[in-house]
């Protein structure tokens, strides 16, 4: 049925654009002074154009256009009548910038009317970033929400962080795509987004209850209102990407040498030295394996989409299509996302229907080899023939040494992820008497994921990771299924001054998850890759999770005169999550704002144009714990061995307790806020401060042994605080024709760990095998990176001897820790808190600006006040085993005294987590510039198009940073082949640049075509 | 507009509630609420309560090197249980932590099951015989903690709550009592032999023989005595030696006539599917011939096997099948001659007697046909814990401490001995002499068998023997009263306030 409308409707749009009119004018001030500049444009196309400096204008128009809007920065916004008219004098009336129409959870409201802290971007400063991921959108542009890209892997997700990380299982927000409540939209396509707002304190997301506490991201796709008539655009982008910034690796001759050097310096006197043969008769010098050039190089990226959109009498309607294929700087890694959405309105009068529904379906070729770091040597070469596979390593009778050739790994290695997901809503609403709406909100979402696996049989090294005899596939998929029906009376009454909004509702969503596993081994040929040909199946799992929420809720609005304002929510939330006793939950908020330049006093103030204090306080809730976790479990493998034949027999047992007290994790949040216009709107600022204090987060509590089991059990212990301050102000103005809109934002955060709860061990996290580089404690921010403290390096065995605190195989070139703990020994309390991968600041800059037919946006971005826990430099300064960087060449030796890095061969004593290893993270970065060209209407008329427009972009054109590593964005980037102690929750491992797929600077051209 | 209206509604019905949506019940494994219903599943709890016995973290092969760092026989080379060779347990030892948490498992598995399985309704002896496998395998798990951790709390029923957990230390005379009560009502309960598919499983005659060694170690000789006797006289089943001594140590032939209780071991299963864990195919074999068959003896031992002779002259048959030293053609696990593979040892010792001379264990383990054992996972052999061998001679023991060397006591010390054609002991001994020979005898039928780290203790020879006598232990000298004891592991401390730690770890 869809598709069969969607085919007329191209039809029809392809039979429109034939006749046109003239129509001009000029556009004046109340004070009839001219605008100069003003936008001029016919309702429902892109045709408009700009007032000259006479504040006239003149614009060809098709002839069934009705109506003109008229625009100009510090105005409202005007929709003129031009039926039968062709001449026409306009006069805008200033002010009320303020109303732009804000998306709130379950309704809308005017901008000048929030009491809330809402973020809020819209229009067309969203189309003009070429991103893959909808949450770039974000970055840099709105205070206190943070983006955190995992680097640069195509179609790797990005968490987004709003206000602050307050739980330490999830601080995902939750997302609200057009009514239907889920928890991401990575599968969105950028383009189909209109706005974005993201509700950020407590009085805005309380309306969602047990959701909200790790904030609100709703997206409003597009649906075709507001234009008049059928458009179809076309759009498409071509880029590279390339390689921001290269490391100094030695060369392999200059690897050998240092082996060479370093084998003869620990030769003992008179003795002959041990000069390995890799490195000497079977050195070939012309060998120079840099990790840059086998595994980084230049790729393409493409995006290209269609959309048929506009009004067919009662009908709204937006039909898009999206292909974006994306290419990874490093080898194998790609991504591939096809996109369709149709979204129509049906307007009945009194009766509203509106529907959404979006397939998408992704291939992602995933390279997480490339986390675990690149320990191939220069001196080997990278290709090796004589090998099955094709890829060098090194050997243990030349080098001394198994080489893993991760990169060559990589290459031979299959693992994809592919992902389909089916969004689909349905909105009726139907207004009973004035002012009374009734609304039924259905929407379902449906996924299914794959995360296939396939390692063929290789041989680089006799290292345990770096061979395989045996073909191995693992594929694990799983299928979501998300349903969702509201239902909502809504009520809104204005008389004399007072103004009133009721809101009431009830919801009811299921979520049903059903995960599966295989794992299988040795298969017929490297090329036959499905399960059903393996010898063995080492392991088949499948398991079904299913939750429910249910819910009422209400919400009481009121102002008088515009001027004083109180709201007040509530929500009362049911979780299947939790026990039958603790299963409800209330989360209520109030907030009140007052409108001071509204008063008398203020009312004619030639500076001031809006001033208004908000203020609110709530509690929201997180139902972060596990399905099922209040309910004891048995499990079902615990067998033993009896009979004479000495047989398994299957055993039950419990090995776990539950905890029947389970509850929501609570936010209680306070936020204090102020609004400020000045000079005809031509200055906005806004500030808000809040402290948010979430408490009853859950932790894993480990139980007595003595008590039978000893698996940890949920408990709600911990509590977190984050305050913060977060700045935004907006210069918008003009100088004749050239518009511009200058905007800028700055967030202060600190977050902090104020208690874990009793029994509760810190919580630590990290790569290799024994080191964890961070921990979680109280009185320090989460995931804070904790180790040694370098203050220098031992120069003399005296030295050494004389310091109590000396590791007891130190020697002189080694690290001295400072002795934090004064016992008169290197122990574990050595250890402080050595930074956190948060910023204490973050900020942002866009400039929108037009002239004539030019546009250019650009977007800055920065953080500061953060630190990265650079590891790779355990191996790339510290430890011979792989390529090294330029520096380590300046290694500590008795001669060579004035240097940072300790002498070569210091082992595990240098190789603690330590202050060495620590950067920081601070950055700022022109995150995405784009100048296009729109050309000239006259032109246009000739070959009766509509707008064509063709644009250049750049995203990360330039960025400063002191960071030594590839690029200072490390987010959570790194993947599940590492080797992890104690956590498997990422957020435990955020800024440890473990080999982090580094961002890419991308360059594009595109066209944009209008019909 | 009525039309509207309807369309309007109809969408409204659409939000009918499903009833019951919160409840959802976890459909992935078993839960409380649908066990404990019959038959079958009193059958599962009760293999589920033997479970962790053969875990890799008990008698696997952790707890199995843990306790034997304990005996005066083994001369510990290191590794894991290596502090306890300097008496210097150390709470934060993974070990201790992983072999204690798998013994409250199976108290707590137990504890379930004499819970809910009175509740069931099923056949009522094989209801009577998993409750009474239930008491005995509480009972034995409270035997090994009270004797090696001392202090340890009293649980007899599965924690109501969270808070329930945490329990507080009880005297130990308080467990003792428990041991013996649980077994004294196992015998009742339990059957006196299982059928072929189920051997393996406790019987009355297991009951008995560790209600007899509770009374033994409590030097309650009395009791002891009569108890041990009652097996003797086999009002509990048949039981008797078996001809050839070396088949208690086979594993062709477990669970023989002279077994009152084993650990099941088998070959299936895989170490890498998960440590101690509840897991698939987890690991259900022993590392006797990894860990403990290369264990250096100590000499003190093979001096003692060549001190006598049997009938024939000829040297006690039980010294190669304990012990593997450079005699002609002695090969060691591996299938390398001991005289080859320990040469330089050989040369120094021959040198210099003060040296050690090199003796391994040779119990428990598998000729490989000559090949090296790369992996622990190769040996199946059922792990003995309780021997008719070692009943007699308990009753030995028992009835010389409560009555002197009666002829009872001479009986079964000598049919220990004749079976390996050993002589009867001289008749007329003091109470003294006869002690000395009953525990000589122990070392010579139960060496390696995990026996002489409690007879020690129980003995008073525990911490002496060590102290006094540092080549039997290397840095005994560390030493600190208590010590005889393990730490109470790190983890209960820090989860269970009301846990103290225990002497000399402070």
């Amino acid at each position: 049925m869809k598709l069969t409308l969607s085919s007329i409707l191209l039809f029809i749009a392809f039979g429109l654009f034939a006749q046109e009119s003239n129509i001009s004018g000029k556009v004046t001030n109340e004070q009839g002074e001219m605008l100069i500049g003003a936008t001029v444009q016919a309702k429902g196309t892109s045709v408009g154009t700009t007032t000259d400096i006479d504040g006239k204008f003149s614009l060809s128009v098709p002839i069934e256009t009705t109506t003109l809007i008229v625009n100009y920065t510090g105005y409202k916004d005007l929709e003129v009548n031009i039926r039968g008219v062709s001449v026409i004098d306009i006069v805008l009336e200033e002010g009320l910038v303020l109303d732009e129409v804000v998306v709130v959870g379950y309704g809308t409201q005017k901008r000048s009317d929030l009491t809330g802290a809402i973020g809020s971007i819209k229009g067309e400063g969203l189309d003009k970033l070429q991103v893959g991921d909808p949450s770039q959108l974000i970055m840099g542009r709105m205070a206190g929400v943070r983006v955190e890209s995992s680097g640069g892997s195509p179609g790797a997700s990005t968490n987004i962080v709003i206000r602050g990380v307050s739980s330490l299982t999830n601080s995902d927000p939750l997302f609200v795509i057009d009514g239907m409540l889920t928890d991401n939209m990575d599968f969105l396509n950028p383009s189909d987004i209109k706005s974005i707002q993201v509700l950020k304190d407590a009085s805005a997301g309380a309306i969602y209850g047990s959701r909200a506490a790790n904030g609100v991201v709703i997206v409003t796709t597009n649906d075709g209102t507001g234009v008049e008539g059928v458009n179809v655009d076309f759009e498409t982008s071509y880029g590279n990407q390339s390689q921001i910034k290269k490391l100094d690796w030695i060369s392999g001759a200059e690897y050998a040498d240092l082996r060479n050097k370093l084998a003869i310096a620990n030769t003992p006197e008179g003795e002959q030295p041990n000069l390995l043969p890799g490195f000497n008769e079977f050195l070939d010098p012309s060998v120079n394996t840099i990790i840059d050039d086998i595994a980084i190089s230049d790729a393409p990226i493409r995006n290209s989409s269609a959309k048929v959109y506009g009004n067919a009498g009662i009908v709204n309607f937006n039909i898009s299509a999206n292909w974006l294929d994306q290419e990874g700087i490093i080898v194998a890694s790609d991504f591939d996302r096809k996109t369709f959405r149709a979204n129509m309105n049906i307007d009945l009068g009194k009766l509203q229907i509106a529907e959404t529904f979006t397939v998408s379906s992704t291939y992602r070729t995933k390279n997480t080899i490339w986390n675990l770091g690149n320990n191939i040597l220069p001196t080997i070469p990278f290709l090796n023939p004589a090998n099955e596979g094709g890829y060098g390593g090194a050997s243990q009778e030349l080098h001394m040494q198994d080489g893993n050739n991760h990169i060559g790994r990589a290459l031979l290695q299959d693992r994809h992820e592919t992902k389909d997901n089916l969004l689909g809503g349905l909105n009726v609403s139907y207004e009973i008497i004035e002012g009374l709406k009734a609304n039924v909100n259905m929407g379902i979402q449906y996924f299914n994921t794959s995360d296939y696996t396939f390692n063929p049989t290789f041989f680089i090294s006799n290292n345990l990771d770096a061979n395989k005899q045996t073909p191995e596939l693992i594929d694990r998929t799983s299928k979501y299924q998300n349903q969702l029906i509201e239902g909502t009376l809504n009520y809104q009454k204005s008389f004399s001054k007072h103004s009133v909004e009721l809101l009431a509702g009830v919801t009811s969503q299921k979520t049903e998850t059903d995960r599966a596993v295989i794992w299988a081994s040795g298969f017929p040929s490297n090329d036959i890759r499905q399960v059903s040909a393996a010898s063995t199946i080492v392991q088949a799992q499948g398991t079904e999770v299913v939750s429910a929420l249910r819910s009422v809720f209400g919400r009481f609005n009121y102002n008088y005169a515009g001027k004083y304002y109180l709201s007040g929510t509530v929500r009362r939330d049911g979780s299947s999550r939790f026990s039958r006793e603790n299963r409800y939950g209330v989360f209520p908020s109030v907030s009140a704002a007052w409108t001071i330049s509204k008063e008398n006093f203020l009312i004619d103030s030639e500076i001031v144009n809006n001033l208004k204090i908000r203020g609110s306080y709530g509690e929201l809730g997180s139902q972060n714990v596990g399905d099922y976790a209040f309910i004891p479990v048995l499990n079902i493998n615990s067998d033993a061995v009896f009979g004479t034949g000495q047989v398994r027999i299957p055993g039950v047992s419990q090995t776990v307790f539950a905890n029947p007290n389970l509850v929501w994790e609570t936010t209680k949040s306070y936020n204090v806020g102020l609004d400020l216009a000045l000079f005809d709107y031509k200055w906005t600022f806004t500030a808000d401060y809040f402290d948010k204090k979430s408490e009853d987060i859950l932790v894993s509590l480990r139980i007595p042994p003595t008590s039978g089991t000893n698996i940890p059990v949920p408990q709600n212990a911990a509590s977190i605080q984050n305050k913060g301050l977060e700045l935004a102000a907006v210069y918008s103005d003009n100088f004749g024709a050239f518009n511009f809109n200058l905007g800028g934002n700055l967030t202060f955060l600190s977050n902090e760990v104020l208690a874990l709860g009793d029994n509760i061990a810190p919580i630590t996290a990290g790569v290799g095998s024994t080191a964890s580089q961070t921990r979680t404690d109280v009185g320090a921010p989460v995931a804070s990176f904790y180790g040694y403290n370098v203050i220098g390096i031992y120069q003399t065995m005296a030295e050494v001897e004389a310091d109590d605190n000396a590791d007891p195989n130190a020697q002189p070139g080694d690290f001295i820790y400072e002795d934090l703990d004064n016992s008169g020994a290197l122990t574990a309390d050595d250890q402080k808190v050595l930074g956190s991968y948060m910023p204490d600041i973050e900020y942002g800059f866009t400039l929108d600006a037009n002239y004539k037919s030019w546009d250019i946006n650009m977007i800055f971005n920065g953080v500061a006040g953060n630190e990265i826990y650079n590891n790779g430099i355990g191996r790339n300064l510290l430890n011979l085993g792989s390529n090294m960087t330029r520096e380590a060449l300046n290694y500590w030796t008795p001669e060579n005294t004035d240097t940072r890095i300790p002498r070569i061969g210091g082992g595990a004593n240098n190789g603690r987590v330590s202050s060495f290893h620590i950067e920081s993270g601070a950055y700022f970065r022109l995150r995405n510039v784009q100048i296009g060209y729109t050309l000239p209407q006259r032109l246009l008329e000739k070959w009766n198009i509509r707008k064509i427009r063709v644009y250049g972009s750049a995203q990360n054109l330039f960025t400063i940073s002191d960071y030594s590593g590839y690029y200072p964005e490390i987010g959570r980037s790194f993947d599940d082949e590492l080797r992890v102690v104690d956590n498997n929750n990422l957020l435990f491992f955020s800024g440890i640049d473990q080999s982090s797929y580094p961002a890419a600077r991308t360059i594009m051209i595109g066209l944009q075509v209008g019909l | 507009m009525k039309k509207y209206i309807l369309t309007f509604l109809c969408f409204i019905f659409l939000l009918g509630c499903e009833k019951d949506l919160l409840d959802q019940a976890n459909p992935n494994t078993l839960t409380p609420d649908i066990f404990w219903k019959t038959e079958a599943d009193a059958t599962s709890a009760i293999i589920g309560t033997y479970s962790p016995l053969s875990t890799i973290f008990y008698h696997g092969r952790i707890w199995y090197i843990v306790e034997l760092s304990n005996s005066d026989e083994i001369w510990n080379p290191g590794g894991i249980g290596g502090d306890l060779r300097h008496y210097n347990g150390n709470p934060n030892d993974g070990n201790y932590a992983n072999a204690f948490a798998e013994m409250w498992k199976v108290i707590f598995r137990a504890n379930l099951v004499l819970q809910n399985v009175p509740g069931i309704e099923m056949d009522a002896s094989l209801k009577d015989n998993i409750l009474g496998e239930a008491y005995f395998l509480r009972a034995l798990n409270y035997f090994v903690l009270v004797n090696h951790f001392r202090n340890i709390p009293l649980v007899t029923e599965p924690a109501a709550s969270l808070e329930a957990t945490q329990q507080a230390q009880v005297d130990p005379s308080l467990v003792w009592d428990q041991i013996k009560a649980d077994l004294t009502t196992a015998i009742t309960l339990l059957p006196t032999s299982w059928d072929d598919n189920n051997k393996g499983r406790v019987f009355k005659g297991s009951a008995s023989a560790l209600l007899g060694k509770a009374h033994l170690y409590l030097e309650e000789w009395g009791p002891a005595s009569a108890e041990f006797k009652k097996l003797i006289d086999g009002n509990y089943g048949t039981f008797d030696l078996m001809e050839n001594f070396g088949d208690n140590f086979k594993e062709s032939s477990e669970n023989n006539m002279e077994s009152l209780f084993e650990i099941q071991f088998d070959k299936t299963g895989a170490w890498t599917a998960g440590w101690g864990s509840d897991v698939p195919s987890t690991a259900r074999y022993s590392s006797m011939d990894f860990d403990h068959a290369n264990y250096e003896m100590n000499p003190w031992v093979l001096d003692l096997f060549l001190q006598e002779t049997t009938n024939g002259g000829l040297m006690d048959p039980r010294a190669k099948e304990t012990l593997v030293w450079d005699y002609p053609e002695a090969e060691h696990f591996d299938g390398i001659l001991f005289s080859e593979k320990f040469a330089t040892q050989l040369t120094d010792f021959a040198a210099d007697p003060t040296k050690r001379r090199p003796v391994r264990n040779a119990k428990f383990i598998a000729p490989n046909g000559g090949q090296p054992r790369a992996a622990f996972n190769t040996n199946g052999n059922n792990k003995r814990i309780i021997r008719f061998a070692d009943v007699l001679l308990m009753h030995a023991e028992a009835e010389n401490e409560a009555s002197g060397p009666t002829a009872d006591a001479y009986a079964s010390i000598n049919r220990v001995r004749a079976r390996v054609d050993m002589p009867e002991i001289p008749a007329g001994l003091s109470k003294d002499v006869f002690r000395q020979r009953v525990r000589d005898e122990r070392t010579l039928e139960l060496c390696n068998e995990s026996q002489r780290p409690l007879d020690l203790l129980r003995w008073g020879l525990s911490p002496s023997r060590f102290v006094d006598d540092p080549s039997l232990r290397p840095n005994a000298l560390l030493y600190v009263p208590g010590r005889e004891y393990f730490p109470i592991p790190q983890l209960e401390i820090a989860t269970n306030p009301n846990m103290v730690q225990n002497p000399g770890y402070n």
